[in-house]
Order: C-alpha cells, then structure tokens, then sequence
C-alpha cells in the first residue's frame, strides 16, 4: 500500500460543502442570526471581485425569506438539483429568476447571464459524470446553455455601446474559460464514461460546448484587439489590464494551491504558468514600448488565469474521478512540473483530460477571505 | 466573541463540522441541516454572554450533543446509518456519482465503518479533522488517557482491517 492509512484518512477531508452549499449556507445563518455580512476592504478591483457577492447575499436572503415559510431548506436544496430533479424547476424558476431579477445594472445582468452560462455547463457535467445524461436532458440543457449564451451576448453588446469595453470582455472572458474548462471537463467523462448512449449524449454536448466555445473565442480576439488598440496610448488603461491580470494570477494560484492533486490541477497549474509568463512577456514589451503588443499579453495572461481559476472550480463541482489523485500523487508532487498534460492556449488538444475531479477545496479560504467565486473575474 | 469572530470560526469549520455531521447521519440533506444547527447554538450560546476556550472543540462538542439528540428524536431518519452502502454513500456528494470514489478510500471507509461507534469518532475526528487528543476529550467528555488508548487500539484494528482487504496489502 502506497499510502498510509493516516494519510488516508486524511483525505477524507475532500469530503465537503459544495460551493454552493456553502455560500447558501453562510448566507441563510446570517439571515437567521441577524448577522452583519463584513464590509470588504474597498480595493480599485472591489467591482470585479465582490459585486456580485452582495448580490448573491441578497438573493439568497430573499430566497430564503421567501421559502422559509414554505419548508426549509427548499432553496437551498434546489440549489443542487439537476435537469431531471423534482427540483430542478425551482432552481430555474424561483431561486434563478430572483437572482436576474436584482441584477439590475447591465453589469450585473452580463455578469449573471454569464455565470448562468456556467451553472448550466456544470449541470451538464453532473449528469454526464453521473451517468444520467439522456437525450432529453441534453437537448434541454443544450438549449438553456445557448439561450444563456445569446442573452450574456446581447448584454456585453449593450456594455460595449456604452464604452464599457473592459467589463465587455470580462464578461466574455468568463464564459469563454467556462466553456473552456467544461469542454476538457466533458472530454474526460466521455473518455470514462462505460455506457455507450450516455457517450453518445456527452459526445453531442461536447460538440454544441465546443462550437459555442470557438464562436466566444473569435470574438473576444476582436475585443481584445480594440481594447489593446486603446490601452495603447494610455498608461491607465495598460496598468489596469496589468492588474487585473495579476490579481487573477493570484486567485488562481490560490485555489491551485488548496486544490487536491488531480488532473485538473496539473492542467490548471500550466494554464498558471503561462499566465505568469505572458505577464512578464507583457512588461517586456512594455518596457520596449510595445504598448498594444504588451496590452494584449496582459489580456492573454488573465484569460489563461481566469480559464485556469475555472478549471479548478469545474473540477471540484463535478468531482469526477478520486481515483486520479493518487496516480498524480505519485507521477508527481510538484505544483509547477505541469509539464506533459496541459497545453497553454485555450485550444485544448484536450488531453486535456485533466479536469478531474477531486473537490478542489478552496473554498474555505475562498469565502474567508470574501473572494465568492462567483464571477470573480 | 464579535460577529466577525464568529463568522471566521464558520469559515474555518463549517467544511468539518459538515464533515463530522455527514459522516454520523449519511444524509447530506441532514448533515447540513444539523450543521447548520450547530452553529446557530453556538451563536446563542456566545449570545448568552459565555465565552468559548477552544472555539473548534468547543464546536465538535456540540455537534455530537445534537446529533445524540437527533438520534432520539428521529431514529428512523438514521436507521441505515450502519449499512452496507453507508461508507459509499457517505463520500457521496450530490453530483457525483460514486463509481468515481476510489477504491483504497472506500476501503479505508468500510473498515472504519467497522468499528465502534465511539472509537470511530474519534478516529476521525484526530485523523481527519486534525483535532488533538486532549480536544477530543473535551468533545466526548472523556479522559485524554482513555482517547489515546481507543485511539491507539482503533489504529491496530484500521491496519488488521485493511490488510484484509485485498486491495491494499
């Protein structure tokens, strides 16, 4: 035996909340108890990492004044339905229209649409890892996922017509990585998937997430190129790209570093890597005023970090294979060496494979430290 | 104890105290239900203007105070507690199918599983929760002397247990 029985044991404590157990769960105590949620240190990035906390705080606090009366914990447990689920209509029709309803800039409706984008994919991945994805339900939550798409779209065209071009691509971004990592993600459930129908529904998803996946990335080049031709000419703008790129990088790493070992780690881990590098390649080429050049590796490293932050988080919702662990645990232990199995750009050759799952946990110093992840681009 | 103080503590042990409930009731419905419940007595508790030593002691104590008082109250709930699937069910989380639980952790659950009641929580709540053997004895309310003798004694019988199973010699 290749582990001790200690060391076993102590795995056990990738056994935890979801993400979202735990947000809904801190949220409801605060509700009941009377508790004041913390005032977050104010930062210049406070917009893209904690704007949508306050909103999910209300929403959930609404929701629960709302269900309490019903019967506890209906939300909360809706929150983990899937297509199929008696529930899964609550989640979609009372817990998720509330949560459009308060996104009232068209900041907040971008961002919601697009992190609606994401609970659809991680759904999808659920049932498939699941063994549960039918026709039906891919058909369905192939459907939603574009709706969601088309809708994020219409609102980053909107934030684009008011000169929002930044928070355009932030948006964008995040649905990129979302589709992104849950293509690798379903790559592997496909690879692991025994029932050969299941394999067919997860094969058709991955071809709809793929496509969908390519249409995002022509896009965002167009975006990125118009923001770095912009940035070029102003040391703000490059310094805020710079920035956001950094603090990324570091929320990243950060989860990379709670995450448990597993395929999706080590891809993530490389994804990281080449964030880091295209930040140091940016500042080269800014040194050398090669402004719009430095401007779009800015953009480059926080997609790859976003892409790899994403990655982390798909695996550890999904949780698909424990066994992974210990096979990496043994091919390596270093958080860098992710040398064979991830490739930098997005385009995933997928052996990809990586996004395995163990549950990445994270989210302890995740949430301590007010950093929800929910649209934390 | 501020708000804040006590917000930290849910921060640093709700993922435990969950861990601790699921692992007694096999139930995650319940298991967040009776975590929950947790820390709001301990809020109270605080509220009532008693100050806690070890907060995470202090938190597995009263996680094992409820769940005795949910094993009272609604014993049916709980009845497959001790079953077959139970070590299965238990690493089971709602979107995962538990095909994907890896065998030598199934393994280690089955054997842990195994042993009683009372040794088991202690072994996992030094093991896997990294609780020191004089707050276990505070959460059990026992003598450290007695914890570190089942605990000793739980570990003999974890490895006899393992090296039957034929996976893991």
């Amino acid at each position: 035996m290749k582990h001790d029985l200690e060391g076993l044991l102590m795995q056990l404590r990738s056994v935890r909340l979801t993400a979202v157990e735990k947000r809904t769960a801190r949220t409801a105590l605060i509700a009941k108890l009377g508790l004041l949620p913390r005032q977050h240190v104010p930062s210049p990035f406070s917009y893209l990492v904690f704007s949508s906390h306050t909103r999910f705080a209300v929403a959930f606090a609404l929701i629960f004044a709302l269900v309490l009366s019903g019967g506890v914990g209906t939300a909360l447990a809706a929150e983990n339905a899937l297509p199929g689920d008696t529930l899964y209509p609550v989640k979609i029709s009372v817990n998720e229209n509330i949560r459009s309803a308060i996104a009232l800039s068209d900041e907040d409706k971008a961002a919601w649409e697009s992190e609606a984008v994401e609970r659809r994919l991680a759904e999808s991945a659920a049932l498939a890892s699941q063994g549960r994805l039918t026709q039906e339900t891919r058909v369905e939550l192939e459907a939603r996922i574009e709706k969601k798409v088309e809708k994020a779209r219409e609102k980053i065209t909107k934030l684009e017509a008011r000169g929002r071009t930044e928070k355009a691509l932030e948006v964008q971004t995040r649905i990129e990585a979302s589709l992104v990592a849950y293509e690798g993600l379903l790559d592997e459930i496909d690879a692991q998937a025994t029932s050969s129908s299941v394999r067919d529904e997860v094969k058709g998803l991955l071809r709809a997430v793929g496509k969908r996946a390519d249409d995002e990335r022509e896009s965002r080049a167009e975006r990125e190129e118009k923001i770095s031709r912009e940035a070029e000419t102003q040391n703000a703008r490059l310094d805020a790209l710079r920035a956001t790129a950094d603090t990324l990088i570091g929320k990243a790493a950060v989860r990379f570093g709670e995450a448990p070992e597993s395929r999706a780690r080590i891809a993530a881990g490389g994804r990281i890597e080449d964030a880091k590098d295209a930040l140091a390649r940016g500042d080269g080429e800014r040194a050398e005023k090669a402004f719009k050049q430095a401007a779009l590796r800015y953009q480059e490293s926080a997609r790859e970090a976003k892409t790899a932050f994403t990655l982390l988080e798909a695996a550890a919702k999904t949780r698909l294979d424990i066994s992974e662990r210990f096979d990496d645990l043994r091919r390596d232990d270093s958080p860098s060496d992710a040398d064979d199995s991830n490739e930098p750009e997005s385009e995933q050759d997928n052996k990809d494979d990586d996004e395995r799952e163990d549950r990445a946990d994270t989210r302890g110093k995740e949430i301590r430290e007010n950093r929800i992840d929910l649209n934390l681009f | 104890m501020t708000e804040k103080d006590f917000l930290a503590a849910y921060d640093a042990h709700a993922d435990a105290i969950f861990r601790r409930c699921l692992f007694k009731v096999s139930d995650r419905e319940a298991a967040l239900e009776l975590s929950q419940e947790v820390f709001t007595r301990v809020w109270e508790y605080v509220q009532e203007g008693n100050s806690i030593e070890n907060m995470k002691a202090f938190l597995f104590r009263t996680t094992n105070n409820l769940i005795i008082d949910h094993y009272k109250k609604s014993r049916p709930l709980y009845e497959h507690d001790m079953s077959e699937e139970s070590a299965a069910m238990l690493c089971e989380i709602p979107d995962t199918s538990r095909t994907d639980m890896h065998a030598e952790m199934e393994m280690v659950m089955r054997c842990v599983r195994k042993l009683p009641e009372r040794e088991r929580d202690i072994v996992l709540m030094h093991y896997t929760e990294g609780l020191p053997i004089q707050e276990i004895a505070e959460a059990i309310d026992e003598k450290p002397n007695s914890v570190s003798v089942w605990l000793k004694r739980s570990l003999e019988a974890l490895r006899n247990c393992l090296r039957l199973s034929p996976k893991l010699t």
